[in-house]
C-alpha cells in the first residue's frame, strides 16, 4: 500500500497509454481499415485535398464522422466520470462514493427518463410549439443535471453532511430504490417506443456520438474541471475534516455547494450523451490514489486522463467483441467495476462497522 | 477479420461489374426500370418478410436481430437490434439500401448512413390491410420489383378475412396476455400489434386501454374473454395455456377458462405491425373463433 509512483513515471505512462488506446480505438472496428489508411484518411478528412490520397471516401467518412467523435466522446465522458468520482470521494471523504452507488446517476436517470417519456413524443412537440423545438436538445441534459443535483444534495444531507459513511451508503440504497420506482412508474405510463428508448438508454452507450455531443460534453468538462482543479488545495484541506478545513481558511459551505453543483452538472451532461455508465467514477480515482496518493492536485487531472482511457478501452471492446453488432458499453464497465466495488467493501469492512 | 478485409477489397470491383451489367440491361431494355439495389440490409421482421416475398432475397446481405429468416435461407450477418443499429457495423456490410420500420434508428446512425451514400427506406408500421398494401407498393418501387402478384395475394387474403369476419355471428372477446409467473398478467391494449391482429381476425379486444398494462384480478373477471391468446415464445412456459390457470386461478371463472380456450400466436407475426405472416395468423385465429 505504501507503493507510490512519482509524476515523472505516472504522467508519461498515462499519456502513452492514452495515445496507444486512442490509436487502437481509431484503428479497429467493424470495417477493416489499414493503419496507413487511418492516418491518410484522417488527414484527408480534416483538410480535403491537402494530400493526393487514395483512401476511399467511405473510409474517410467512417474515420472522421464515426470513430473520431466516438473516441473523443469516450475520452471526455470517461474523464468526466473519473473527475466526478474523485470529487465525490473527496467531498464524502470516502472511497466508496461513486456517483452510481450513492444514487446520483440514478437521479440523473430519472430526470432523463422523464424527458424521454413526456417530452420526446410528437404530441408534446406540437403542443408547445416552435420554442419547444428550439430548446429540445437542451431538455435532456438539463433534466438529467437537475435530477443529479437533487439526489447529490439529498444523499449529502441524509449522510449527515458526509460524516456518516453508513448513512450515506444507506441513503444511496434508498435513493436508488426510489429512483428505480420512479423509472418503473415512468415505464408503466410510457408507450412502446419510449419504453425501449429508456431500456436502451439505461444500458449506456457511446453509439450516439456526434460532433455536437462532443462539443457539449467537452465544454461542460472544461467549465467544471478547471474551477475544481483550482480548488484542489481546499479539497485536500477538507480531507482533514470540516472544522480543520475551516480553521485553515477554507469556506467549507461554499466549497461543498460548488462541488455538488459542478459534479451534478457534469454528471448530467455525461449521462445525457452516453446514458448510464457505471463504476468508472469508482475504479479510476481509487486506482490513481493507490498509485499517486490522495493529493487532489494530481488526483483530479490524473482521474480525468485515466477515466478517458478506461472508457475508450471498454468502448473499443464493446464495438468489436460482437461485430458487426455492438454491445452497450455500460454493461462492460459494470462487469469490470462491480467486482472491484466488492473488493473495496471487503477491504473496508472493519472501518465501516 | 481477414475474410471481411478480403471482401472489402473485392467489393468495389464487384459492384462496378454489377452496375455495368445493370446499365447494359437498361440500354437493351430501353425503358426506365428503377435500378435494382444489389446489397440490401433489412431491419425488422415484417419488413424482411416483405423483401423476401418480393423476390429480393438474393440481394439481402444482412438483417437485424429481430428478424427470423426462413429455415432454409442462407446464413446472414446480424447487425444488432433495429432501434440501436451500429453505424460502422452496417457500413462494414457495404450496403446500397437499408430498409426498416419507422422506429428504425437511432436517428444519428441513419443520418451518417445517408451521408455515406446508403439509401434508406422507412416504412410506417401497418395497422390495417390498406397500409400493408401501401408499404408493399413503396418497397417494391425502391427494390425495382413487381408487386402485382403479392398485392393480389394480400388483397385476396384481406377479402377472405373480411368475408370470414362477416360470418362470425358474435364477435368473440379476445384477451392477449404476456404472463410472468408470480407477476401477474399484462394485456395488450389498443395501438399494439396484437390489437390489430385481433381486429383482423374478427374479434373484439377485451381491454380498451392503450399499450401493455398489468391486469388486476378483479378486472380480469369483468373482461369476460372468450379466448385468451399469448405469444408462441411463451407457449412452452405456459404449457399451452394450462399454466395460466394455475398461476391465475380466477381465469377459471372466465368463459375462456371454462372452455380451455387458449391459443398461441406466432410471436414474429406480432413484430413491427401487420406483416404477411400476420394475415395467415389472423386467418388461423378466425377459423378457431368460427369453429367453437
Amino acid at each position: 500500500m505504501e507503493f507510490r509512483l512519482s509524476d515523472k513515471s505516472l504522467l508519461p505512462a498515462l499519456i502513452a497509454l492514452l495515445l496507444v488506446g486512442s490509436c487502437v480505438s481509431l484503428g479497429v472496428g467493424a470495417i477493416a481499415i489499414g493503419w496507413r489508411e487511418v492516418l491518410v484518411g484522417l488527414m484527408d478528412w480534416s483538410w480535403p485535398g491537402l494530400l493526393d490520397s487514395d483512401v476511399p471516401q467511405q473510409h474517410a467518412l467512417v474515420l472522421g464522422e464515426i470513430r473520431l467523435p466516438r473516441l473523443l466522446l469516450g475520452l471526455i465522458v470517461g474523464g468526466t466520470l473519473g473527475l466526478c468520482g474523485a470529487v465525490m470521494q473527496g467531498l464524502f471523504r470516502n472511497p466508496l462514493a461513486d456517483p452510481g452507488i450513492i444514487g446520483v446517476s440514478a437521479g440523473a436517470g430519472v430526470g432523463a427518463a422523464f424527458v424521454l417519456v413526456f417530452a420526446s413524443g410528437t404530441a408534446a412537440a406540437t403542443l408547445a410549439g416552435g420554442l419547444f423545438q428550439q430548446v429540445h436538445w437542451l431538455l435532456l441534459p438539463a433534466a438529467a443535471s437537475l435530477g443529479g443535483a437533487f439526489t447529490t444534495w439529498l444523499v449529502y444531507r441524509l449522510g449527515d453532511r458526509g460524516k456518516s459513511v453508513v448513512m450515506m451508503l444507506l441513503a444511496g440504497v434508498a435513493i436508488n430504490a426510489l429512483a428505480g420506482a420512479a423509472i418503473g412508474l415512468l415505464n408503466y405510463v410510457a408507450d412502446d417506443r419510449a419504453l425501449r428508448d429508456i431500456t436502451l438508454w439505461q444500458m449506456g452507450s457511446l453509439g450516439g456520438a456526434t460532433w455536437s455531443a462532443v462539443a457539449m460534453a467537452a465544454a461542460v468538462l472544461l467549465v467544471v474541471a478547471i474551477p475544481l482543479w483550482r480548488r484542489a488545495a481546499a479539497l485536500n484541506a477538507l480531507l482533514l475534516g470540516e472544522s480543520e478545513a475551516r480553521h485553515l481558511g477554507v469556506d467549507v459551505v461554499r466549497l461543498k455547494r460548488l462541488m455538488i453543483l459542478f459534479t451534478a452538472l457534469a454528471m448530467g451532461a455525461a449521462v445525457s450523451v452516453a446514458g448510464m455508465i457505471g463504476f468508472i467514477g469508482l475504479v479510476v480515482p481509487h486506482t490513481i490514489r493507490l498509485l499517486r496518493g490522495p493529493d487532489h492536485r494530481f488526483l483530479l487531472p490524473y482521474s480525468v486522463l485515466a477515466g478517458g482511457l478506461l472508457l475508450v478501452v471498454a468502448d473499443t471492446a464493446a464495438r468489436t467483441l460482437v461485430s458487426p453488432a455492438e454491445m452497450p458499453v455500460g454493461i462492460l464497465t459494470a462487469l469490470m467495476g462491480a467486482p472491484f466495488f466488492i473488493y473495496l467493501l471487503w477491504q473496508q469492512r472493519r472501518q465501516i462497522f | 477479420m481477414q475474410q471481411i478485409w478480403n471482401r472489402m477489397k473485392k467489393a468495389p470491383l464487384w459492384i462496378s461489374c454489377k452496375s455495368l451489367l445493370a446499365a447494359g440491361t437498361l440500354l437493351v431494355a430501353g425503358n426506365a426500370l428503377a435500378e435494382t439495389p444489389e446489397r440490401i440490409v433489412s431491419a425488422g421482421h415484417s419488413v424482411t418478410e416483405l423483401v423476401l416475398a418480393l423476390g429480393a432475397g438474393d440481394s439481402l446481405i444482412a438483417v437485424d436481430s429481430s428478424t427470423r429468416l426462413p429455415a432454409d435461407f442462407r446464413a446472414l450477418p446480424v447487425v444488432g437490434y433495429y432501434r440501436q443499429l451500429p453505424v460502422e457495423g452496417l457500413l462494414a456490410q457495404n450496403p446500397e439500401l437499408l430498409v426498416g420500420g419507422e422506429h428504425m434508428g437511432p436517428p444519428n446512425t441513419l443520418t451518417l448512413l445517408e451521408n455515406s451514400g446508403v439509401n434508406i427506406l422507412q416504412l410506417p408500421e401497418a395497422e390495417n390491410g390498406d397500409q400493408l398494401l401501401e408499404n408493399i407498393g413503396q418497397l417494391a418501387g425502391v427494390l425495382g420489383k413487381n408487386a402485382d402478384e403479392i398485392k393480389a395475394s394480400v388483397t385476396g387474403k384481406l377479402a377472405s378475412l373480411r368475408a370470414a369476419r362477416a360470418n362470425l355471428a358474435n364477435p368473440p372477446r379476445i384477451l392477449f396476455v404476456r404472463a410472468q409467473q408470480g407477476r401477474g398478467l399484462k394485456a395488450a391494449g389498443t395501438g399494439t400489434s396484437p390489437d390489430s391482429l385481433i381486429e383482423l381476425a374478427g374479434g373484439v379486444n377485451a381491454v380498451d386501454f392503450a399499450g401493455y398494462k398489468a391486469l388486476s384480478d378483479e378486472a380480469l373477471l369483468q373482461l369476460r374473454p372468450d379466448w385468451i391468446l399469448f405469444s408462441s415464445d411463451q407457449a412452452e412456459t405456459l404449457n399451452n395455456g394450462a399454466a395460466l390457470l394455475e398461476w391465475q386461478p380466477l381465469l377459471k371463472l372466465t368463459p375462456a377458462g371454462k372452455k380451455q380456450a387458449f391459443l398461441a400466436v406466432d410471436g414474429f407475426a406480432l413484430l413491427g405491425g401487420l406483416g404477411l405472416s400476420s394475415l395467415d395468423e389472423a386467418k388461423k385465429l378466425n377459423e378457431k373463433f368460427a369453429g367453437k
